[in-house]
């Protein structure tokens, strides 16, 4: 006799980075909850894929639903014509997050292209970037200090409180995704509800969220500091054009639980 | 009818069935004994008979069709070793006292419970006092039965890693004041094993008349120039001459003593046959300084796994042959070398890269991780790479444990042939990466046999055989650059279909054209020509 009711088990899985990135030492622990569960449900295409291919969990057992994104809330859309000074790179220590050749373009945008405007650095553990000794940012912090161009324009703000990161994001220029690998990062949906536009790596589930979204992502090529740095330097250039491209208010509230909740509910009720 | 001897001689750790020899033995064996004109007599060690006759019948040759000769019991070392390695159990026996242990624990769980309750529920001092020196006085004994237990198993598990390393030490010491270590002396009692069985082989196959020829499928064994009739021997290939520095560093004096044994073999022979012109030319004439005229050349037929695979009499062949294939892949996976990981993987149409190779140097398996590795991380193709080498392979282990790809480079070793030919069926695209074969390498035919395209390193020994440019463009590659093999896969697994119909109209229109049948009757004819020149030089 089972000590608690038996109840069906449906995990929702936003990644599984452990198969490209050693993050976690609960591997097996993790598989094997995906094996036993009754359903999994992912948000996006290549997650889907990592379900069959690496979690092993048979195609009729996992469901694809849409990506829930944060809402509006409070956010408010700025004007064009406001003088925008810095943009916004939001990272954490992880390896996946690609500081190393994030660092390199930035010099590069500053160096070779003569970037105007600042970065600046926000999210857990940012300020930690040039002071850690983890092997994917060893000596990072040699690169900032031999650098005068990065000492002046790039700056480490670390985990802000919500309102003063939206304050920071509505009045950045755009918001940089230099990450090589995830399910995709909604601060690029939370800087559209500002009209604020991104520049993001090109990687499946990036192109997926601009799909769902609409949302007028510019993309780069992670892999390579030049076209990183030019990108950057296009997108200082053709900011008013790229603010223009973003998805409207009206396609980001199509966008909203109320509207997606239906798929989930039609995942979660086969097993009630 | 005639009959003719095969000779062979392999270590008594191989096993057949999972070689390229002796998956090309067992088709040549097929061929051979469904003829009704000839009787082969196969000579081979006495602790090869086992593999051989499991050979035959996974190969489905009847037992009628063939006899097996040679020395008769093993040689008592042999018999020893075999002791010593012996397969152990991996669930342990039941001990005579588990019942009563069964028995006793949940009355012991129970009374345990009871005094817990006791005391914790007791509003009287004394009584508590009682209680507590009941349950001390129950469990002090329990304590110190399991603590000396565990304490004498502990002592003897530190005795016999202690001894295990002086054993080792001392091995070391012995073996570096060249007084030869045990591994040397463990290779020289084999060695003499080896030779004696042998040449009582020998002995065994002189006193038979009825032999006209002899064949003998590999060169690695010099004693066959002492049978009394012709003998023919095959020389698949030398790797090691062409790869004397991966073969030296995986494989030391004894790999060098092979190389001897395969040169000292031609040397000691007369008459040859290779797979492949390459071979022939450029390593028997070129290397060898052989007479030409003394090697024939006899290509393979194709390798056709689909009977292992094809299923017939259910209302949807095709289908029931699908889920039969993909039961047998999920058998093959859980086989994987990463047991913690494969042995619950439940999805049986995982998509896959599949590659069938033992590892050697020759085998080039370092550039097809690193474009897999390109494909999976950066391409983000998603597929596994399915491979039947053993994963301890030092090259290979520390490749995919520097690139994170436990998961998804997987070993299958050991496959039996319809696990095979499943993991070819149901793979996007198999691959052959090798740097050297003896002939064209059986991957394209045993992929395309069961429905799958593969693409295949751009040797001599392939463009034998795949002569025409286009059919060269879409399924060859650079095998010293692993880019261009990333990309090739990468194209090939998104063309699937056009690259198998290609592929498939060259296997049908050339390739099977040709039959094991006549690759046996090609070699029984060098076999008849043999016999009747000795009769000559003889009469």
């Amino acid at each position: 006799m089972p000590l608690l009711p038996m109840r069906p088990v449906v995990l929702v899985v936003y990644d599984y980075l452990q198969r490209h990135f050693q993050i976690s030492h609960l591997e097996t622990q993790i598989l094997l909850a995906n094996r036993l569960a009754d359903h999994v449900m992912v948000t996006t295409d290549f997650t889907f894929q990592d379900a069959l291919q690496y979690a092993g969990v048979p195609q009729n057992r996992v469901t694809k639903v849409p990506m829930l994104a944060p809402e509006k809330g409070t956010a408010i859309r700025g004007s064009h014509d406001v003088e925008r000074t810095y943009f916004l790179w939001t990272t954490n220590l992880a390896a996946h997050k690609n500081h190393r050749r994030a660092l390199a373009a930035l010099q590069l945008y500053y160096e070779v292209y003569g970037g105007k405007l600042d970065c600046h650095v926000t999210g857990v553990g940012s300020t930690e970037i040039i002071k850690s000794q983890s092997p994917h940012l060893e000596g990072l912090n040699r690169v900032v200090a031999g650098s005068r161009a990065l000492r002046l324009h790039v700056k480490f703000l670390g985990d802000l409180p919500d309102e003063v990161y939206r304050r920071e994001l509505a009045h950045a220029a755009f918001l940089w995704h230099p990450a090589e690998l995830d399910n995709g990062t909604f601060s690029v949906v939370e800087a559209a509800h500002f009209g604020v536009p991104a520049l993001s790596s090109d990687y499946p589930a990036m192109r997926e969220m601009d799909q769902q979204f609409e949302l007028g992502l510019t993309f780069m090529n992670h892999e390579d500091p030049e076209n990183m740095a030019t990108e950057l330097q296009g997108m200082q250039i053709n900011l008013a054009e790229r603010r223009r491209t973003v998805a409207t208010e009206e396609k980001l509230e199509g966008q909203s639980v109320q509207h997606l909740a239906q798929s989930y509910w039609k995942a979660v009720r086969e097993f009630l | 009818m005639k009959t003719y001897g095969i000779f062979i001689a392999y270590a008594p750790t191989i096993d057949l069935r999972t070689e390229g020899l002796g998956r090309y033995l067992a088709s040549f064996l097929k061929a051979a004994t469904d003829r009704s004109d000839a009787h082969f007599a196969i000579m081979c060690p006495s602790w090869s008979r086992e593999a051989v006759v499991a050979l035959c019948v996974e190969a489905e040759i009847s037992a009628d069709r063939y006899s097996l000769i040679g020395p008769g019991p093993a040689p008592l070392l042999y018999r020893i070793y075999r002791f010593i390695r012996r397969p152990r159990p991996d669930v342990k026996p039941r001990r005579r006292s588990r019942p009563i242990r069964d028995r006793l624990y949940p009355v012991a769980v129970a009374h345990g419970e009871w005094l817990k309750g006791r005391i914790a529920g007791t509003r009287s001092f004394s009584a508590f006092l009682l209680l507590a020196l009941y349950g001390a006085a129950l469990a002090l004994p329990v304590a110190v039965i399991v603590l000396g237990r565990r304490l004498a198993r502990r002592l003897l598990a530190t005795a016999i890693h202690w001894l295990k390393q002086t054993l080792r030490a001392a091995n070391r010491k012995v073996g570096s004041i060249g007084l030869g270590s045990l591994s040397v002396i463990r290779f020289k009692l084999y060695e003499g094993m080896l030779e004696r069985e042998t040449s009582l082989m020998v002995s065994n196959g002189n006193s038979r008349g009825d032999i006209s020829a002899w064949y003998t499928p590999a060169a690695f064994w010099p004693a066959v120039a002492d049978l009394d009739a012709p003998v023919l021997t095959c020389v698949p290939d030398i790797v090691l001459a062409e790869f004397p520095v991966g073969f030296a560093r995986i494989g030391g004096a004894p790999m060098q003593h092979a190389f001897q044994t395969v040169a000292s073999t031609i040397r000691r022979s007369q008459n040859f046959v290779t797979y492949s012109d390459h071979i022939k030319w450029g390593i028997l004439v070129e290397k060898f300084g052989i007479d030409p005229a003394a090697v024939r050349t006899i290509r393979h037929a194709p390798s056709d796994l689909s009977h292992a695979i094809s299923i017939t009499g259910f209302p949807d062949n095709e289908a029931t042959g699908r889920a039969y294939a993909e039961m047998l892949l999920i058998g093959a996976i859980r086989k994987a070398s990463n047991r913690q990981y494969a042995s619950n993987f439940n999805n049986s149409s995982v998509r896959f890269i599949f590659y069938a190779s033992q590892f050697r140097p020759s085998k080039n398996v370092i550039t097809l991780l690193r474009a897999y590795e390109w494909l999976l991380r950066k391409r983000r193709i998603g597929h596994k790479l399915i491979l039947t080498g053993v994963s301890n392979y030092e090259s290979v282990r520390d490749f995919i444990d520097q690139h994170h790809l436990r998961s998804d480079v997987l070993f299958v070793h050991g496959l039996s042939e319809p696990e095979l030919a499943a993991c070819y069926k149901l793979a996007d695209l198999a691959v052959s990466p090798s740097l050297s074969e003896g002939g064209m390498p059986f991957t394209f035919t045993e992929a395309v046999s069961v429905g799958t395209p593969a693409v295949l390193a751009d040797i001599e020994v392939t463009r034998e055989i795949i002569t025409d440019p286009e059919l060269r463009q879409v399924s060859l590659f650079d095998p010293y650059d692993w880019l261009a093999l990333g990309e090739k896969i990468g194209w090939a697994i998104q063309n699937r279909e056009n690259l198998y119909t290609q592929q498939r109209k060259f296997y049908d229109d050339v390739l099977a054209k040709r039959s094991w049948s006549d690759v046996v009757t090609e070699h029984l004819d060098v076999l008849d020509q043999l016999t009747a020149k000795r009769m000559v030089l003889e009469g």
